[in-house]
């Protein structure tokens, strides 16, 4: 490797001002001048307080209690609850960002033919359709279940998309990405849909119309379950999709 | 030294380490890595904030019921947001990678000159 | 008033449809889009007619802000949802003869999107996904034409854009573990920040503000992103995309860190940041267009310099220079994606880059030439067009502040020399004798000249009757300046972080 000697003090000076401005940064968090510094919220007076209570509409101290109905929100995930049910919109974006990237990605590899392809080993192609009945159940459980466990539709939808990754890999065909584009698209416009019923029936985008249930239950958290199988269905075909563009073996031209 | 302390050194560690190889890394996949290191270490962050003593996972089931002693649960909705971001930057940022390679040959971005990429400046684009 | 968030979601109906009916029609949106951005400048016309000067609350999920997303209308929403679509379905309509692919038009859906979001919304979280959906449909779409020039731009802007957006989460991080919310109307009604606490969220919500709007030390992107994508797409991420950045900057610097607002300790250093920044970037850009020979590199230096400017208003907190930053603004945003359109056109035409290599073009092409030099005037501030209003109000406010403003006051009265110089060389340049060996192609200009022909119009008529702008400045910059106004209208009290509401 070249040792270009300008390159290697501008790599010294580049840690001596950093660490210059770490000092000064950690003397900023220690400062003793008045006013509010850095975890000096405890978490009774943070907005997470109401979402851990489920006490957003009126304050009180009634604490969630595992089987019960009548609260706000039906989740046992607390976090599950923030995500699709009070954050809602913050998920909408994420989900239109993973879109985002994956039309990104399919531009720009628009046109590529893949050259070059080594055939997979028999322990390769004998074990992967078993691991795949794994790989799909758990991913299923854990689109399903991301109310009661963690999980939810991302993590889910990324499980599933690894099955498909892993049939690319081992075996050479021409994987359909017509499928996985109109999944995508019932995914996307699903969870649009969603939200303009909210509107229409309620009050606002995205807001809960759907009966609630005990905590802990199957049914009981309300359109959370809808969202994150749609959730779960556009980000197993994103996924895939990226995949086919990376991977699969496919003689026609891209897009 | 709690263990939320702990967590505070390790992800200014991390997010110090991502900082520097992305301004002095030349090579586009080791500028990529450290871009992913730097979002693990704020990932870490995030996580650190919501921390409290004695507390359990923020979710209701039959042991944990009737509490209010969770970790702060809104953190942890940021983090899986900003982990999907990561993820879509990332796959942008492999192709932009690809593409680069196979028009210029070579995966070194010109900042000093005495690199090997030579490029046309009066290239015309409409 | 409950249907607003129909307005913003616009674009996403014609980006979701994309991926299915792009298999049938391989170049789906060149028609339906333009009808989608159509659309939303009726309705925003028709929300800006019934609803002016008033500003409201619109919840999203059903759950009150600070609990809940909120989006907020107000003078300065109005501002950008109209002036976004309007550039939306103009450029969108210069492009029509040259059909893009049903992706390419996808993106452009997003970028829209993004750039909507971050004007009308009120959580800080959320701004930072919106920025993110907007940075890399940029990293896309600027690599989308030229595969050497275009992929070293999306290089160049994709590299600084990740960094500096984990600052901003680190920023965003350590402002909720101080303050416990993250709507930004919350925000700005806590307790007061320790000062340098509040200097250290401020530098990393700086940084990623000004890398978007195009300001001093981050705008190493701009003059490769703008030469190495289509021009079109240029005009966009200077229209829109400046429109959208400043706008933001106006909404953080002047309302969530004002002088009462919780950053109130560190509210003069911020301040002295955004000068010095500011006339930074007026200096380096009008400097570096001076010596430029690339035509579309001269314009995004100038498009830097603009921005600076429009930067050292907001930085001086002051009534009449913010207005004045505001008509800067809507003139640098309808005047830039001009230019830029007429340049991609002769570059098209000529087949040549450089502007002394297109000498004798606007010969050719005599209507283009002379709106090109309408929009030139307007952006160096001539009498009787519009960004003279706004330079002279913005000079006169400066006479009166302190040390940094007279420099700000200096580094004005350069960049307008220093532009004058290197816009009417070019413009002398277009339309001079032909060389000999130049070729410049007939081609078609008709979906070309509508557009451009609008976007002049509205600098002419702004520019004769300077009231009408004045007037909607005023009333933008009262709504960024005013912290408690912004508040009371979102949480109905003035409360400390105690989370009682």
């Amino acid at each position: 490797m070249r040792a270009n000697k300008n390159y290697v003090i501008f790599n010294i000076a580049v840690l001596i001002l950093m660490l210059v401005a770490t000092l000064y940064i950690y003397k900023a968090f220690n400062s003793k001048a008045p006013g509010r510094r850095i975890m000096s919220v405890p978490i009774e007076k943070r907005v997470s307080y109401r979402y851990i209570t489920k006490s957003v509409l009126n304050p009180t101290e009634r604490r969630v209690v595992f089987g019960e109905t009548g609260y706000e929100d039906g989740s046992a995930n607390l976090v599950t609850s923030i995500v699709v049910n009070y954050r809602a919109f913050d998920t909408l974006l994420e989900v239109i960002i993973l879109f985002t990237a994956t039309a990104g990605v399919l531009f720009l590899m628009r046109g590529r033919k893949r050259t070059g392809y080594s055939e997979a080993s028999l322990i390769v192609k004998t074990g992967i359709p078993i691991i795949n009945l794994f790989v799909a159940v758990t991913g299923i459980v854990i689109i399903l279940q991301g109310h009661l466990t963690p999980g939810g539709g991302f993590p889910g939808g990324a499980v599933v998309a690894s099955g498909f990754f892993l049939s690319f890999l081992a075996y050479k065909y021409k994987a359909n990405k017509t499928v996985f584009l109109i999944l995508e698209t019932i995914g996307g416009l699903g969870i649009i849909i969603v939200g303009l019923l909210g509107l229409f029936l309620k009050l606002s985008f995205l807001e809960n119309f759907m009966p609630l249930g005990p905590i802990g239950g199957f049914f009981s958290s309300g359109i959370v379950l809808i969202l994150y199988i749609l959730i779960g269905i556009k980000v197993s075909s994103e996924i895939s999709n990226i995949g086919i563009a990376f991977v699969s073996h496919d003689e026609k031209e891209g897009l | 030294m709690t263990l939320q302390h702990l967590f505070f050194i390790n992800a200014a560690a991390l997010i110090f380490i991502g900082v520097f190889g992305i301004i002095t890394r030349k090579n586009i996949i080791k500028i990529l890595l450290a871009i992913n290191i730097l979002e693990t270490g704020v990932n870490l962050l995030l996580v650190a904030i919501g921390w409290r003593a004695g507390s359990f996972a923020p979710i209701v089931t039959r042991v944990h019921s009737d509490i209010v002693n969770f970790v702060d649960p809104l953190p942890q909705a940021m983090v899986l947001t900003a982990i999907v971001i990561a993820f879509g930057t990332t796959a942008v940022g492999l192709v932009v990678a690809i593409n680069y390679f196979r028009t210029h040959n070579s995966l070194e971005t010109t900042s000093f000159s005495g690199g090997s990429v030579k490029y046309d400046e009066d290239e015309v684009v409409s | 008033m409950k249907y607003v968030p129909i307005l913003l979601i616009l674009p996403l109906v014609s980006a979701f449809l994309a991926p299915a009916l792009g298999i049938v029609n391989k170049k789906f949106g060149r028609f339906f889009n333009p009808i989608l951005y159509g659309l939303g400048i009726f309705f925003g016309i028709l929300l800006f007619i019934n609803e002016y000067p008033e500003s409201h609350l619109i919840v999203i999920g059903g759950w009150r802000p600070p609990f809940g997303i909120n989006l907020y209308i107000s003078p300065l929403s109005y501002i950008g949802i109209i002036g976004i679509y309007l550039l939306a379905f103009f450029i969108h309509i210069a492009d029509i003869e040259n059909p893009r692919s049903s992706y390419y038009n996808l993106l452009f859906a997003l970028f829209v999107f993004s750039s909507l979001g971050v004007v009308l919304t009120g959580d800080i979280f959320n701004l930072f996904i919106f920025l993110e959906i907007g940075s890399v449909a940029v990293i896309a779409l600027s690599s989308a034409v030229s595969e050497r020039a275009g992929t070293r731009a999306a290089v160049k802007y994709m590299v600084p854009s990740n960094l500096v957006a984990m600052f901003m989460l680190i920023g965003i991080a350590l402002l909720y573990s101080s303050l416990g919310t993250l709507n930004i109307a919350h925000i700005t009604a806590s307790q007061s920040l320790n000062g340098a606490i509040a200097l250290v969220i401020g530098l990393s919500i700086f940084t990623s503000l000004f890398f978007e709007a195009e300001l001093f030390p981050f705008n190493t992107w701009v003059p490769d992103v703008y030469k190495g994508s289509a021009s079109t797409f240029s005009a966009a991420l200077s229209g829109i995309g400046g429109l959208a950045s400043a706008l933001v900057l106006g909404r953080l610097f002047l309302t969530m860190m004002g002088p009462e607002s919780s950053f109130k300790l560190a509210s003069n250093q911020l301040s002295s940041i955004l000068y010095i920044v500011a006339t930074a970037s007026i200096l380096i850009g009008e400097f570096s267009a001076l010596k430029e020979r690339d035509v579309k590199k001269v314009l995004a230096f100038s498009s830097v310099g603009q921005m600076g400017l429009v930067a050292l208003a907001f930085a001086t907190r002051n009534p009449l220079a913010v207005s004045a930053g505001i008509i800067l603004l809507v003139n640098h945003s309808f005047a830039k994606p001009l230019l830029m359109i007429v340049a991609g056109f002769f570059v098209k035409t000529t087949n040549e880059t450089r502007w002394d290599d297109m000498r004798g073009v606007a010969r050719q092409y005599p209507m283009m030439g002379v709106l090109f030099i309408i929009a030139a005037l307007s952006l160096m501030g001539m009498p009787f067009f519009m960004g003279f209003w706004g330079k002279i109000e913005l000079v006169k406010s400066l006479l009166d502040g302190g040390v940094l403003a007279w420099v700000g006051f200096g580094a004005i009265l350069i960049s307008v020399i220093v532009e004058g110089a290197y816009f009417v060389r070019m413009s002398h340049a277009f339309f001079e004798q032909p060389t000999e060996d130049i070729k410049i192609a007939k081609m078609g200009k008709m979906s070309i000249i509508i557009p451009i022909c609008v976007l002049v119009t509205v600098i002419i008529i702004l520019g004769i009757f300077p009231s009408i702008m004045q007037g909607f400045a005023n009333h933008i910059s009262s709504d960024l300046l005013n912290s408690n106004g912004y508040i009371n209208n979102i949480i109905q009290s003035v409360s400390s972080a105690g989370v009682e509401l």
